[in-house]
């Protein structure tokens, strides 16, 4: 059950992210043996086959499945990219760079732990929506909110020293400086 | 009125591009791919120029970057962009020539240009700079990470803000700001120091003034300052500049009274001497006892003795009288001189009575010498006269006789004698001598009776002359016996005389003693009449009746005394007050020059105090502007680096970095106005180092855009645009599929119109394919940007429409 738990993990995950599962996966007349196939339909394109590398553990047997996948889309003209999940130990870094080159490939590993599920979630993630905060930090003209602040304190709008903010801090203090200096004689000359 | 989409630009001479192309900018995907040189950044900066009316990327290079827009060679730069805006299009149209001043509107506003410029558009120089983040280190102002935060907030203007009113925080930098206030405050410190010795001068002369006041008083009180009331200055003033009219005796007056004083007291004194304690009736009785008593004597002895002086008077005219003479020496005078005239008269008598005895014994001489003498004569008779003469002239003829003649009468002797002439002669001669012997003898013997006649004779004379006549004598006897009759009485009446002058002397001393103490009297009344015409002078209380003179003079003494006391402490009042009031008045000029020059400096220092308070109020002002400031910068970084900044940008990075344990964040410290520092936090929990040291260069670079499209993320919807300037250049093959990923995600999850420009080839097919089209309506636009032959730019755009894939998919 151990090994299962991850693959299901992460087809949950999917699932729940708008992939299907390609049940009888067929790229054309030809069928892939991967332990689990989805699809994108929602913001995703993307052809996600998930490899158990525990049933799947020949690496080269995996590389020709995954070439042979790419060859296949190739060959139909599909457009769409292909998403290469690993679930169990990682093969070799030959291999995975040989993967790498025809598809996108997220190695999860085998997640352990209380972290386990956000592990696999981040491994995922670049297949899973990105969810925004509600609150969004609104992108207002500081100035603009520094002078909505100082509409409580009229006396403080008035200072000469906002309006040549945008002019860099050289020109605030010049104004400071003169602000500062009127009405000390020998000061305004 | 926000941009939802970019549909087209045209650009001609703008920066790199010669010439005019056009881009089609209608799909949700724009990749544009060229050669370094061929205008892709160009392409962006018009956007970015149109949309936002400046090139922040450019600008932060280069501040004079607006110089270089216009295409090198060419006079003007026309953009036009096609936008949709609010669901309408609009076409917005820039012409600038060279040198022009760009005051071009914009299509974006404010707050929406700087979005676009922070937010929207990835400037190969917005990730350097959010490369250089990394740098960071803690509390540096000008630190990558600050300028970072600061331009891609926007608050690079709140933080010149704040940097130019940083100045206004330290007033020791706020000096140096404004150098006048120093001086200011100098002038203020030492205008307050001279004013607090000014006025500590003061209250110096006030206190001496105050000393006067209080020195003074008692010779006010003294001058009697009460005419001039409680202000004892004005009193002082008045006393000082007027002379003492106080009606008081002046002290040349009083030395008059006292030296009159003094003179009494003499006076009194003399008289003390003389008789006091006497008493009057006492004398009286004794002068009036002594009196009788003399009258008494008078009467019964002084009469009788004047009886007899008077008697006596009648020998002794000139003898004093009883009452011109004491008794005594009357009588006694009287007895001397009737004694002297009683022994004058016995004396005179008796002296008669012996000249009568010798009287008579003288004539029986006389007759006895009479009686010889002419014995004597008869004797003589015989003897021839000048016997002895002869004899001589014999003796001496005897020589010349030498014969018998005589030679006297020639006769011849010798005729009578025989005897020789020679002897007789010589006989005669011897007879003759011895005659002339005897006739001497006789002679002597004659003149001795003669002599002794002559002196009874003249004796007798005498003694005839001066002896008395009967009736004399008689008159003596009867006068000596009356002498002595009287001289027996007045000697009998010697002590009645020396009681009479007893008494007359007793009388006489109790009157003159009588008559002293009158007098005396009287010198007393007039010591008491001046002392009290002095008591009236003086204005004290006349002598009562019964006041003793000592004590009046005494009391007069010591009033005198007690005026001339006053009088010489007036005296000295007077003088010491207007010595005090010249002090006084120097100490008035001096306290009204301190006044006044305290008074400049006052004023002077309101001035300068006002100019303080004026720029301290302005400085507060400053300081507060800096404080709100500083607060919005903070609420703002704070918003922005909360924990969804962090989350998203956390998700976009496990996204590009799958395999990455450490993922970047941003931890703010609360209440700080530091910028947010950079860190990691491990995927598993707990916190690493700083991302520059535990991030390989390559996850540098993923946080840096992961960073960049986090904030774009987190700024909400407004402005769907995401220009993205060759975002992977040092990225792997495995990130950039998942920025390939990510990419598709933002455009169709998100919305964002995402225009990519990439140079490498390779990565241009990858995500024109990672990004075609993949559902129906989806469109990709790929440009191909060319510099021809003539220099002059070419786009050659490419549009990918969806198509139904070969793969199918059934949900």
């Amino acid at each position: 059950m151990n090994h299962i738990r991850p693959v299901q993990l992460v087809i949950d995950l999917l699932s729940k992210s708008g992939y299907v599962t390609l049940p009888d996966f067929k790229v054309g007349s030809l069928a892939f043996d991967f332990t689990k196939v989805l699809a994108g339909t929602q913001y995703s394109f993307d052809l996600v086959v998930i490899v158990d590398t525990i049933s799947e553990f020949a690496e080269s047997r995996l590389r020709r499945q995954v070439a042979a996948l790419a060859r296949a889309l190739d060959l139909v003209e599909s457009r769409r990219s292909v998403t290469l999940i690993l679930v169990g130990p990682g093969p070799s870094d030959i291999t995975i760079r040989e993967l790498a080159r025809v598809c996108r490939v997220l190695s999860v590993g085998v997640p352990t732990g209380e972290h386990a599920e956000a592990m696999v979630r981040d491994v995922l993630a670049v297949l899973l929506p990105l969810s925004l905060p509600r609150s969004s930090v609104a992108g207002v003209n500081p100035l603009s909110r520094l002078r909505h602040e100082l509409e409580r304190l009229p006396e403080l709008a008035v200072l000469p020293m906002l309006d040549v903010a945008d002019a860099g801090d050289a020109k605030v203090e010049l104004a400071l400086k003169e602000w500062l200096s009127h009405g000390i004689i020998g000061e305004q000359a | 009125m926000s941009v939802d989409r970019l549909k087209s630009i045209t650009i001609q001479d703008f920066r790199s591009i010669g010439g005019e192309i056009t881009i089609p900018l209608d799909a949700q995907v724009v990749l544009i791919h060229g050669p370094n040189g061929t205008g892709k950044t160009s392409t962006l900066s018009a956007i970015e120029f149109a949309l936002a009316g400046s090139v922040d990327s450019l600008r932060r290079v280069d501040p004079n970057y607006l110089d270089h827009l216009v295409h090198r060679g060419a006079t003007h730069t026309n953009i036009s962009v096609n936008v949709e805006m609010s669901g309408k299009d609009l076409t917005h149209a820039l012409r600038f020539a060279q040198g022009d001043d760009l005051g071009i509107a914009p299509i974006l506003q404010d707050t929406e240009a700087h979005f676009f410029s922070e937010r929207c558009y990835l400037a190969q120089s917005t990730l350097g700079r959010l490369l250089e983040i990394y740098a960071e280190r803690d509390g540096d102002q000008n630190s990558p990470l600050t300028r970072f935060v600061n331009d891609v907030l926007g608050l690079d203007t709140l933080e010149a803000l704040t940097k130019g009113l940083n100045a206004s925080k330290d007033i020791r930098n706020t000096r140096n700001l404004v150098p006048g206030i120093a001086a200011l405050e100098r002038e203020v410190a030492m205008l307050t120091s001279d004013k607090a010795a000014k006025k500590a001068r003061r209250d110096r002369l006030a206190q001496a003034q105050a000393r006067i006041l209080q020195d003074i008083e008692p010779g006010l009180r003294l001058l009697g300052s009460v005419a001039y009331g409680s202000d004892v200055a004005v009193a002082m003033d008045r006393l000082a500049t007027t002379e003492d009219t106080s009606g008081d005796i002046s002290l040349v007056e009083l030395t008059g009274y006292r030296r009159e004083i003094e003179s009494l007291l003499q006076r009194l004194s003399s008289v003390k001497q003389t008789s006091l304690g006497v008493d009057l009736a006492a004398l009286e009785e004794r002068a009036h006892e002594s009196s009788s008593l003399t009258a008494e004597w008078q009467t019964k002895v002084g009469q009788r003795i004047e009886k007899l002086l008077e008697q006596a008077r009648g020998e002794f005219p000139d003898l004093a009288s009883l009452t011109t003479s004491s008794p005594a020496m009357a009588v006694s005078t009287a007895l001397a001189r009737i004694s002297a005239e009683l022994e004058s008269c016995s004396s005179r008598l008796h002296a008669d009575a012996v000249d009568r005895d010798r009287l008579d014994e003288l004539i029986i001489s006389a007759e006895a010498d009479g009686a010889r003498i002419a014995l004597i004569d008869e004797q003589t008779a015989t003897v021839t006269a000048g016997a002895g003469e002869i004899a001589k002239l014999l003796a001496a003829l005897g020589p010349h006789i030498h014969n018998s003649e005589c030679i006297v009468c020639g006769r011849d002797y010798s005729e009578i004698s025989e005897e020789p002439l020679s002897a007789q002669l010589a006989r005669r001669a011897a007879q003759l001598s011895d005659q002339a012997e005897r006739l001497a003898e006789l002679n002597r013997a004659k003149h001795d009776a003669a002599t002794s006649l002559s002196n009874i004779t003249s004796e007798m004379k005498l003694i005839e002359a001066r002896i008395l006549q009967s009736s004399v004598r008689s008159l003596l006897v009867s006068r000596e016996a009356q002498f002595q009759d009287w001289q027996n009485q007045l000697s009998a009446r010697v002590a009645d005389a020396e009681l009479g002058t007893k008494h007359l002397r007793e009388t006489t001393q109790a009157r003159m003693a009588l008559a002293t103490a009158r007098n005396d009297a009287g010198a007393w009344i007039e010591v008491r009449n001046s002392a009290s015409g002095i008591c009236q002078k003086l204005s004290i209380d006349p002598p009562s009746d019964v006041e003793p003179i000592d004590s009046l003079l005494d009391r007069i003494s010591t009033h005198i005394r007690t005026l001339m006391t006053e009088g010489e402490e007036r005296l000295a009042a007077r003088t010491a007050l207007k010595d005090s009031h010249r002090t006084w008045m120097q100490l008035t000029n001096d306290l009204s020059d301190v006044d006044v020059e305290h008074s400049r400096l006052d004023s002077r220092l309101k001035e300068l105090l006002a100019e303080r308070d004026e720029f301290e109020r302005r400085r507060n002002g400053a300081k507060q502007l800096l404080k709100v400031a500083t607060e919005v910068q903070q609420k703002i970084i704070r918003e922005v680096f909360n924990d969804s900044l962090n989350s998203v940008w956390r998700d976009l990075f496990v996204r590009l970095a799958p395999k990455e344990p450490f993922v970047p964040a941003f931890r703010v410290a609360e209440g700080r106005k530091t910028s947010p520092q950079l860190t990691t936090v491990h995927r598993a929990g707990g916190t690493g180092g700083s991302p520059g040291a535990m991030l390989s260069a390559g996850n540098l670079n993923t946080a840096a855009l992961t960073l960049f499209l986090a904030l774009h993320l987190t700024a909400g919807e407004k402005l769907p645009l995401l220009v993205l300037d060759d975002p992977v250049q040092s990225m792997d093959d495995v990130h950039i599929s998942q920025f390939a990923a990510l990419l598709r995600t933002l455009s169709k999850q998100h919305s964002r119109q995402v225009i990519v420009a990439v140079h490498e080839r390779a990565l241009f097919d990858y995500l024109a394919l990672e990004l075609s089209p993949a559902f129906d309506g989806d469109r990709l636009i790929t440009v191909e940007l060319k510099k021809q032959s003539d220099g002059t730019s070419f786009a050659a755009p490419s549009y990918h429409f969806y198509s139904d894939d070969p793969v199918h998919v059934s949900a």
